[in-house]
């Protein structure tokens, strides 16, 4: 069957069209391999290690009373406590670290692991140098990825090489026993230095995480069963951690699978089914687009398969003919489509902070997927013509004067979906105006405090410096031009230290959990936060405002204080203890570790997720030195040339730590906004392509169509239409879908983005404003479209359009 | 009312240029049945497009009613088409996406001043007896019904003058027949019409004969009452 010989030469007949066709499928295609790439990357997150299904996390949690519980480190011995409990039990524990690591006489900051030998039977990540089975049982063992091992050893063989890892304010000199691949970028948990846990590391040190306990099973019945057993485990082992007088605090103990701990937040699964369905949805429209085209041109063909019945062609051989064709079609846009993802992939990693790769041998080879996709094309857009067309009777058509085919059926059909792309594309560009309102919504929200021209100096808190050599780099930072005063407080923007206790008593009814944190003295004025009611601290007129320290343990919390301290709340705090205005709240009384009154009431600051809801809480001041030092920097002018002053001024004075500090904006950014951001573009840009792909698909039809209807447009200007009448005509019939495409995306995109929205609490409002810019963007498309063929349409001399057939 | 004066039209392709309309000169007075006759490719049909305006001469003067229509602008020429002249095909051109009634309609689509658009339609349909397939779409009626349609269209805007490119011939002789009937009382109640015909005793049907060759005109005869 010569079936290239007819996609030849359909395509040399019409070439315009061809490429029209081909080019939607293939973008479509290319777009959904993208977007297949990045759900698949997201979706086998921690996934990818041989065994890493079996692989669970103990998930511990902490609830005070009635609040949201919290996750909170596992138990130290919490391995040795199962194995005891269930012989057999296969666990290791990781504390990962943001430390320093010395080689070669240089210092620097590295993500490192402090691990259990047996971690490398659960994560088998391939060896390159040295041996992991034995390298951790010796207690000065290290294990470097690749990358780290160039990064800090000499080049030539790296085992036996020694390096110094700075932990908290001890240091302990390893010798490299074992060089690993660099592990998969989808991983939860990626050290790239690995030492052994020793006994008096496995307790919070500066710059950890605490211990994470991981847990391996042979199969999922067992890891059920754990699931059960760990019920009573806090019965049968009770933390004296958690026993406090008081009591009011829970911890639960349960294992989650590790691979399920990626797309944890409910709005990163959203995401990821969004973009997943966005790349289905640019499919679907090339193949619409595509069964549309071969629709219309399958009225055209009438006559031919009329003829080929006419000389003995059976209908299944027909249907297979144009299967085979579609099929043949699908392939090449296939490839093409292949072609383009390769060339965007590097645009995309760039846009969206990813780092996506094509593979096309091995069991995550992209051939198999796209085979896939070519063939649900090909099917799917070779079988409709391929059904409808081989059912004409071919006496029927033959004996027509016109060109019967599909007829009325054909273009209700055709309409339809043109109506059903452009309510897609229409709601998808709501979608994306929404989502990036959103996004620098967020970026310019009221946090409570003056973000801009605010630096935090993180490595200021490095436990290696001591008091005399922080005052000395405090008072060279205040010296430099452009800095106009620097703060240190426990909480700082995207974190910090803090507690949590139990707040009530005092001449107030309500019980609610208030978060502590403590500030130095001149926090308010360098944060330039907004006192709503009483005053600010002012140790010097009243010394209850000075706290005896508050720890940023938990453990801490219940150590009751003697002396009444003074706290400065935030307008959540007032409004969670009940309090009608701010003002209300001023010199009352509260309880939580210790007693307290309420001297005055700030905005709220969000140092956490600008996402979230500020929750309640309360400032207190201490001496500078009893709480974790983070230093905050206010200055004028350009950040970037300040921070570059505040680093020289770190190297003369602190050259052996390594400095660390951002401009809290950029801090920001990274640690709240940049998913969100890069997102929104991976969004944009599936959604740009989608509407591309549908522009195309009504390219083609207005050209189609248009070519369909030349003597119907003689026919009308024989009976006196002008031009412009032609135009109307013309470009008012593609309208027509449009509009009605509206009806249905509006309410499509509002129920999706109001959903979107809960997620947030400061989001913008649904305005109107988008969904009409979507429908004015879409219906200009569409007229752009359409217009040059309908203008070249309205401009051919009536009588050559009648001789037109 | 209508004379063509020294009406050339030729056709350039790329290599060849082709003669349709080699100097013609016409007068037809309103009132008139003329049927143009001879062989193919004689450049009659290129005669009544350019009667119809919907081709323009080469060279040459077309007066209408003493108006030049050779020198209108093209939306002006569709103006006048719309009020002044009805088309028939011999392959009727029928839209085949409206129905009968709709397509009768056209013809006075594009018409600004009439109102009673529906009666006009009615009556057009009824005085040509096709008003029971109103309906109906072009493909599911008979040659001869949709050729009455095009009449129908045709007349539904009162033209001055009807052009009828070989109505019959797509039509069998009993449907023909009709046709050339309707024609005929057309022009019996003051219908202007020029009519292109392969067939001689349809010829014989209008009140005058040309004859055309190489496009010229070579004969033109009043039919002997
Ligand atoms: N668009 C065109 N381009 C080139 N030549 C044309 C064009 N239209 C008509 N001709 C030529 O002009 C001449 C006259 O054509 P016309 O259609 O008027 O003939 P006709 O007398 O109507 O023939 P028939 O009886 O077959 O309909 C023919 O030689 C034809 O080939
Ligand atoms: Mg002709």
């Amino acid at each position: 069957m010569n079936v290239a010989a007819t996609l030849y030469r359909s395509f040399s007949r019409h070439p315009q069209f061809a490429l029209i066709n081909l080019g939607g499928l293939a973008l479509g295609i290319a777009v959904f391999l993208v977007l297949f790439l990045f759900v698949r990357f997201e979706t086998s997150f921690d996934n990818v290690l041989p065994g890493a299904d079996k692989v669970w996390v103990v998930d511990r949690k902490l609830q005070f009373g009635e609040a949201e519980p919290v996750g909170i480190p596992s138990r130290v011995d919490m391995v040795d406590l199962l194995q005891a409990d269930y012989p057999g039990t296969q666990g290791a524990r990781l504390v990962a670290a943001d430390a320093t690591v010395k080689a070669r006489g240089q210092a620097a900051k590295e993500q490192i692991g402090l691990v259990d030998p047996a971690w490398f039977d659960l994560f088998p990540v391939p060896v390159f140098a040295g041996d992991t089975g034995s390298a951790l049982s010796r207690p000065d063992g290290a294990v470097l990825t690749r990358s780290a091992a160039a990064k800090h050893l000499r080049p030539g063989d790296p085992i036996g090489q020694t390096i110094t890892l700075v932990l908290g304010t001890e240091e302990r000199v390893l010798r490299v026993a074992a060089v690993i691949e660099d592990m998969p970028v989808a991983m939860t948990y990626r050290p790239q230095v690995m030492a052994r846990l020793m006994p008096d590391q496995e307790t919070f040190f500066e710059g950890s995480s605490g211990v994470t306990t991981f847990l391996k099973f042979t199969d999922q019945a067992s890891a059920a069963a754990m699931q059960r057993n760990l019920k009573g485990f806090n019965a049968r082992h009770p933390d004296p951690n958690f026993q406090g007088p008081d009591n009011f605090m829970t911890v639960t103990e349960a294992i989650v699978p590790l691979a399920s701990l990626h797309l944890k937040d409910p709005r990163d699964g959203l995401v990821v089914a969004t973009l997943g369905a966005l790349g289905l949805i640019a499919l679907g429209l090339a193949i619409i687009n595509y069964v549309n085209l071969a629709t219309a041109r399958a009225d055209l063909r009438a006559r031919e398969v009329a003829l080929r019945k006419v000389v003995g062609a059976s209908r299944t051989s027909l249907i297979i003919r144009f299967l085979a064709e579609a099929l043949a079609a699908a392939v090449l846009a296939g490839i093409a489509g292949l072609a383009l993802a390769e060339l965007a992939l590097p645009f995309v990693n760039a846009a969206g902070g990813l780092s996506l790769e094509i593979e096309y041998v091995g069991a995550r080879g992209i051939l198999a997927p796209l085979a896939a996709v070519i063939l649900v094309t090909g099917v799917a857009a070779g079988a409709y013509p391929a059904f409808v067309l081989s059912r004409f009777q071919p006496a029927a058509v033959l004996s027509s004067n016109r060109s019967p085919g599909t007829g009325r059926r054909g273009a209700i059909l055709r309409t339809l979906l043109v109506v059903i792309q452009f309510a897609l594309a229409i709601a998808l560009v709501i979608c994306t105006t929404v989502l990036f309102a959103q996004a620098r919504h967020l970026q310019s929200v009221d946090l409570g405090y003056q973000r801009d021209g605010l630096i935090m100096v993180s490595s200021f808190a490095d436990p290696n410096l001591d008091p005399a050599q922080r005052s000395a780099i405090r008072r060279a930072i205040e010296a430099l031009p452009g800095v106009t005063g620097t703060a240190i407080s426990g909480v700082v923007p995207t974190g910090g230290s803090y507690s949590i206790s139990k707040s009530s008593g005092g001449d107030i009814p309500a019980e609610i959990d208030l978060l502590e944190g403590t500030v130095g003295r001149s926090f308010a004025d360098v944060y330039q936060v907004r006192l709503l009611a009483g005053r600010l601290f002012d140790p010097g007129r009243f010394p209850a405002d000075l706290s005896v320290p508050i720890e940023a343990a938990v453990e801490d919390s219940d150590t009751t204080k003697p002396t009444k301290r003074n706290l400065v709340i935030n307008r959540a705090a007032a409004t969670a203890l009940g309090f009608a205005t701010p003002q209300d709240a001023v010199g009352k009384e509260l309880k939580a570790a210790g007693t307290f009154a309420i001297i005055g009431v700030i905005e709220d600051i969000n140092f956490a997720d600008p996402t979230v809801a500020v929750k309640p809480f309360a400032y207190a001041l201490a001496n500078e030195g009893d709480f974790p030092p983070n230093l905050t920097v206010r200055h004028s002018g350009n950040a970037e040339a300040v921070l570059q002053r505040i680093e020289a001024v770190w190297q003369q004075r602190a050259a052996g730590v390594p400095f660390a500090g951002n401009s809290v904006n950029a801090l920001l950014y990274k640690s709240y906004l940049e998913g969100d951001v890069q997102r929104s573009r991976l969004f944009a840009f599936g959604t740009v392509l989608a509407v591309i792909v549908g522009a195309l698909g009504l390219y083609g039809l207005a050209a189609f169509n248009t070519a369909r209807r030349v003597r119907e447009i003689g026919i009308r200007k024989s009976l006196g239409a002008s031009s412009g009448a032609i135009v109307r005509l013309l470009i008012g019939q593609f309208l027509r879908p449009v509009l009605i495409a509206n009806v249905i995306a509006w309410p499509l995109a509002w129920l999706a983005m109001r959903e979107w929205l809960s997620g947030f609490s400061e989001r913008i409002a649904l305005s109107p404003v988008y969904f009409i810019a979507a429908s004015v963007l879409a219906i200009a498309i569409a007229v752009i479209t359409v217009l040059a063929h309908s203008l070249r349409a309205s401009r051919i001399a009536p009588a050559e359009a009648l001789r037109h057939d | 009312m209508i004379e063509l004066q020294a009406i050339e039209r030729r056709y350039r392709s790329d290599e060849v240029e082709t003669t349709a309309l080699a100097g013609i000169d016409l007068a037809i007075a309103e009132g008139e049945f003329v049927a143009i006759m001879g062989p193919s490719g004689c450049g009659k049909s290129t005669l009544l497009n350019t009667l119809g305006t919907i081709d323009r001469p080469t060279s040459g003067q077309y007066l209408f009613g003493g108006r030049d229509l050779a020198q209108l602008p093209e939306s002006d020429l569709a103006q006048f088409r719309a009020a002044s002249l009805g088309f028939v095909f011999q392959s009727f051109n029928l839209i085949d996406e409206l129905t009968i009634e709709e397509n009768v309609a056209l013809g006075l689509a594009y018409r600004k001043d009439v109102s009673d658009r529906k009666a006009r339609v009615a009556a057009a349909m009824d005085r040509i007896g096709i008003a029971h397939r109103a309906r109906h779409f072009p493909h599911q009626l008979s040659g001869g019904q949709q050729q009455r349609a095009a009449i129908a269209r045709a007349i539904v805007g009162d033209p001055k003058l009807i052009l009828a490119d070989e109505p019959t011939g797509n039509l069998d002789t009993a449907n023909g027949e009709q046709v050339m009937n309707i024609l005929t009382t057309l022009n019996d109640s003051g219908s202007t019409i020029v009519m292109v015909t392969h067939s001689p005793s349809h010829a014989d049907m209008a009140k005058r004969r040309i004859d055309m060759l190489d496009g010229r005109i070579v004969a033109s005869a009043m039919r002997a009452l």
